[in-house]
């Protein structure tokens, strides 16, 4: 059986669409969910330990949009300044870096984060690079300078591929 | 009859020649030309005269680290292009067919390990498709095009 796994190794090149909406639908089922399961055990301990009753529900929906905004800028901005790479991407196998190669700064990891948003409000007009560009940059990459590359390395993955098919060490 | 002439000796001949100037005489050089050198060479037996030689002793004689040591290992190793060697190397067919590969599949054989694998190349592969559909909407060469920033630390 031939492998599917690339016979060259990808880190480095500009990552496509579907690995990068891959990337996506995690972070945000993933953000979503911590965000959710925080919330809730806030309004649980708040419960605890004081006297108040407060759910969810009793919030004004632009405290909730609010928190919810600080919490994504913190999730993805702070995600992209440690490390290049939100969970998501960490699965995927992505990293976001400069054009130039070198890693993100901060200021543009937090900068990237509501450029993000932007991006999905027009409508998905400001994802189209990602599909149609030479180098597959969204609206968002190019107001914060980056770009998205594999970070995972195919050959070595051919390599463990092939290795699983070899014959086991006698001892 | 005549009366007999003593022989005179060759020594004694060869002491009235003056050697020198009859060396002066000659010439060395036209000599040698008329000497089939291929002709001379055909008749020595090699393996004979190989025989006679005691490499044993030769090597013997040899002092192989002042040899090594006049050597530029640094010079000779700058000239040797390891990339062409590494490129040489079926690295996929060493890693399936020797230890290696049962080794390095002992320390990776987890199954996250095998199921990520599996996500992020069907992923790139994916990215390939849709990255071929587009090239050949705009009429784009792929070659053309950047693969990516260069690796920076």
């Amino acid at each position: 059986m031939k492998p599917v796994v690339p016979e060259v190794s990808r880190q480095g090149h500009y990552a496509g669409p579907v690995t990068r909406a891959a990337a996506y639908v995690v972070d945000v089922a993933l953000s979503v969910g911590i965000f959710s399961v925080a919330v809730a055990i806030i309004l649980f301990l708040i419960d605890l330990v004081t006297a108040f009753d407060v759910d969810t529900e009793d919030l004004p929906p632009w405290v909730s949009a609010i928190l919810f905004a600080g919490w994504l800028l913190l999730y993805f901005g702070g995600s992209w300044a440690a490390s290049g790479k939100t969970p998501g991407m960490s699965l995927v196998g992505l990293r976001v870096v400069a054009r130039d190669g070198r890693a993100l700064s901060p200021w543009r990891s937090f900068v990237r984060a509501p450029a993000l948003a932007l991006s999905l409000l027009t409508f998905g007009l400001g994802l189209i690079g990602i599909v149609l560009g030479r180098a597959h940059r969204a609206l968002h990459d190019v107001i914060a300078g980056s770009v998205v590359v594999y970070d995972w390395d195919a050959r070595a993955a051919r390599w463990r591929f092939l290795a699983r098919r070899s014959d086991p060490v006698v001892p | 009859m005549s009366p007999r002439l003593p022989r005179p000796s060759l020594d004694g001949l060869l002491g009235l020649v003056d050697v020198n100037a009859v060396l002066d005489h000659v010439d060395l050089d036209r000599q040698l030309e008329r000497v089939d050198l291929d002709a001379l060479l055909a008749r020595i037996d090699i393996n004979a005269l190989l025989d006679r030689v005691d490499i044993q002793r030769l090597l013997e004689r040899i002092d192989v680290n002042e040899l090594v040591a006049r050597i530029d290992v640094n010079e000779l190793v700058s000239k040797v292009d390891v990339n062409a060697i590494v490129a040489r190397v079926d690295i996929d067919d060493l890693v399936e067919r020797t230890e290696l590969g049962a080794i390095i599949a002992d320390s990776t054989s987890g199954i996250a390990q095998r199921v990520l694998d599996s996500v992020r190349a069907h992923a790139v592969a994916l990215d390939d498709v849709s990255n071929r559909i587009v090239n050949r909407l705009l009429r784009r060469n792929p070659d053309d095009l950047p693969a990516g920033p260069a690796p920076r630390p």
